[in-house]
């Protein structure tokens, strides 16, 4: 991916005349997998994230080096055996919030979302459809979601020596505090 | 001559075996005791982000970077500890993030700092990983 799409896509939402955007730089995504064998989890806090309020359009990019791993080997093989974080840096899903009416006052209010787009993880691109969770306060919608990634739907090859250590769904779940877009 | 075989070949499976648990338990890098593989003022690592993203990333992804500059913004929370530096005439930054956040108790805004960490990639900011404070 060449340039930041996320630059882009807050240029191209901007010349909106009254959309409201909101923006995040410090979205935590967290992915967690359980095998018998092992289990691996992964926590990445520089996740971007921008909401046009109008549109209820969404936009999320993570960078895959930033994820941290307890063990420095499982880290190593995630970037340059699974990821191939050097070809594919990073991770991004663009969506749309189903049903979401910003003109309504909804301060106060924890409402939940569908959200329907595409997630593209290591060059392959795959639907996602997963729910929300905002909850709206004077200066900040704070988002959460869970979703299940399939490991095989991306092209990521797992050697078959450690098969077992690696489960075949991984769950991500994200936390991202937006705030108005200046 | 048989035993001498079976305990070669023990002794050769407690290594290879010992050798398993020390790679799986291995500490990541210590980037205080590497040199960095590339050392930058923050402008220049921002510059040629702007200019070519693909050709920054060749260089940089992965990589130790050694970047020297001026605090913009100090993000202290208790999941995070992050600095912050920019650059005027671009929305592009640098955010590096520190695994240890004692390293940013004597910082303030405005204070020159060199910092060394991985790079990540770019997103709107330059991610500097694993950052530990020079100077």
């Amino acid at each position: 991916m060449k340039n930041s799409l996320i630059i882009f896509y807050i240029l191209a939402i901007s010349s909106t005349a009254f959309s409201q955007k909101y923006f995040t730089k410090s979205a935590q995504v967290d992915f967690y997998s359980e095998t018998p064998i092992e289990k691996i989890e992964a926590l990445n806090k520089k996740g971007t994230c921008v909401l046009d309020c109008n549109s209820g359009a969404v936009e999320f990019a993570v960078l895959i080096k930033a994820f941290q791993f307890e063990k420095a080997l499982m880290q190593e093989h995630f970037n340059e055996n699974y990821m191939e974080s050097n070809t594919y840096p990073k991770a991004v899903f663009k969506g749309k919030l189903k049903d979401f009416d910003y003109s309504k006052n909804l301060n106060g209010e924890t409402q939940t979302f569908d959200v329907v787009g595409e997630i593209t993880i290591h060059g392959v691109t795959q639907p996602l459809t997963t729910k929300v969770n905002m909850t709206f306060s004077e200066n900040t919608i704070n988002c959460t979601s869970s979703f299940e990634i399939e490991v095989a739907d991306f092209d990521i090859k797992i050697p078959s020596v450690v098969k077992d250590n690696i489960a075949k769904v991984v769950e991500v779940t994200l936390n991202a505090p937006l705030e108005p877009l200046q | 001559m048989k035993k001498k075989i079976l305990i070669s070949a023990l002794v050769l499976a407690i290594v290879g075996f010992i050798y398993a648990l020390s790679m799986y338990y291995k500490p990541h890098e210590d980037l205080n005791k590497s040199k960095p593989d590339y050392t930058l003022t923050y402008a220049e690592l921002i510059s040629q982000y702007d200019k070519n993203e693909d050709r920054a990333d060749s260089l940089y992804l992965g990589k130790t970077v050694e970047i020297s500059g001026k605090v913009n913004n100090i993000e202290k929370s208790e999941s995070d500890a992050t600095i912050a530096m920019n650059q005027e005439g671009t929305m592009t930054g640098i955010l590096f993030e520190f695994e240890d956040e004692g390293q940013l108790d004597n910082i303030q805004e405005g204070q020159e700092v060199i910092i060394r960490g991985k790079c990540s990639g770019k997103l709107i900011d330059i991610v500097i990983n694993r950052s530990i404070l020079i100077q």
